[in-house]
């Protein structure tokens, strides 16, 4: 099980305490995607980030509900590999 | 450079789209100057046009970057810039690619009179310390993010991006003069008090160019633009080519 989340590198310079906000979900649970495809999309500082699939495989769970905020290394969605 | 045509606010929204709809190669970039006023909303604010108050009054529209609403409209400088993904100012998060940009602005602004500066994360925690006034964060200059530009201790010029798997997308927008906050308050149903709010928060070019006809501060500012994003853009290349 994969754990998809936004990458690291987008909070750098972020102040301790600001939350990210899952904007839209563009799957669903269940849902088989590819690598490279846009999952989310989600907004930290004034920035829109697309969340894309790291591998093949299923959408198990989304873990961070369309509108609602989320928090540095927190998981969006659980992904099960292909394969 | 030519002189910059004012266009309808919705060619700028299509370019930004069109921007990023292929992978980005190479750095690209634009000023644009509106023929009329509009208001984009950020990208997490779809659910105010369910509150507009008075539909069709004024053009909406949507951008893909996050943050508050803007007025656009003949007050405004707007500018566009398109990364790829490995170029350095894209490199080192989000707050990081807003740094050069901010920077650029507040020189060209400052070679036309007007005494800015990008406000530096460390910098802005001073400031939100230091100033009480209520962020009004549903409207884009009613509230400030690292690297935004301030003149006179007020907010100038916003910033704004996009990032997807084909490119980043740089965006600002620059107050010429004075918008009329209140059309922006009235459309989106917010109160009175709020355009006061702005007017406080924010100041323009022309408050430090007094004399200075309008047209003339945004053919001199979009040149002095142009010379300081091409050289930021030039000199990045050039030390990535000696490294």
């Amino acid at each position: 099980m994969i754990d998809v989340a936004l990458v690291d590198d987008a909070w750098k310079d972020v102040d301790a305490g600001v939350e990210a906000l899952l904007d839209t979900w563009q799957v669903r649970e269940g849902d088989a995607v590819k690598q490279g495809q846009t999952l989310a999309v989600v907004v930290l500082v004034k920035t829109s980030f697309d969340i894309v699939a790291p591998v093949d495989g299923i959408i198990e769970k989304i873990l961070v509900a369309k509108e609602d905020t989320f928090k540095r290394g927190q998981a969006l969605a659980r992904l099960k590999a292909s394969g | 450079m030519p002189a910059l045509e004012p266009v309808a606010p919705a060619l700028e929204q299509r370019w930004n789209e069109e921007s990023l709809a292929s992978q980005v190669t190479e750095p690209a970039w634009r000023a644009w100057l509106y023929q009329h006023a509009a208001i984009v909303l950020g990208r997490s604010q779809r659910r105010l046009l369910g509150v507009m108050a008075v539909p069709g009054k004024l053009e909406i529209l949507s951008r893909a970057s996050g943050g508050g609403a803007v007025l656009v409209g003949p007050w405004m400088l707007g500018l566009s810039v398109a990364l790829p993904n490995e170029h350095p100012f894209a490199s080192g998060g989000a707050v990081n690619s807003y740094r050069w940009l901010g920077e650029a602005i507040a020189r060209a602004l400052g070679q036309i009179g007007v005494d800015a500066w990008a406000i530096s994360p460390a910098a802005l925690l001073t400031h939100r310390a230091q100033n009480s006034a209520p962020a009004l964060d549903w409207a884009c200059y009613g509230g400030l993010s690292p690297w935004e530009v301030l003149a006179g201790g007020r907010k100038i010029a916003g910033l704004a991006q996009v990032r997807r798997r084909q490119g980043i997308l740089l965006v600002a927008g620059i107050l010429l003069q004075a918008p009329p906050w209140e059309l922006l308050t009235g459309c989106l149903d917010k109160p009175a008090m709020d355009a006061h709010c702005l007017s406080e928060l924010t100041t323009n070019c022309a408050e430090f160019c007094p004399g200075m006809p309008a047209d003339q501060i945004a053919s001199q500012l979009t040149a002095l633009l142009n010379r300081e994003i091409e050289a930021a853009l030039r000199i990045k290349s050039a030390s990535l080519l000696a490294a």
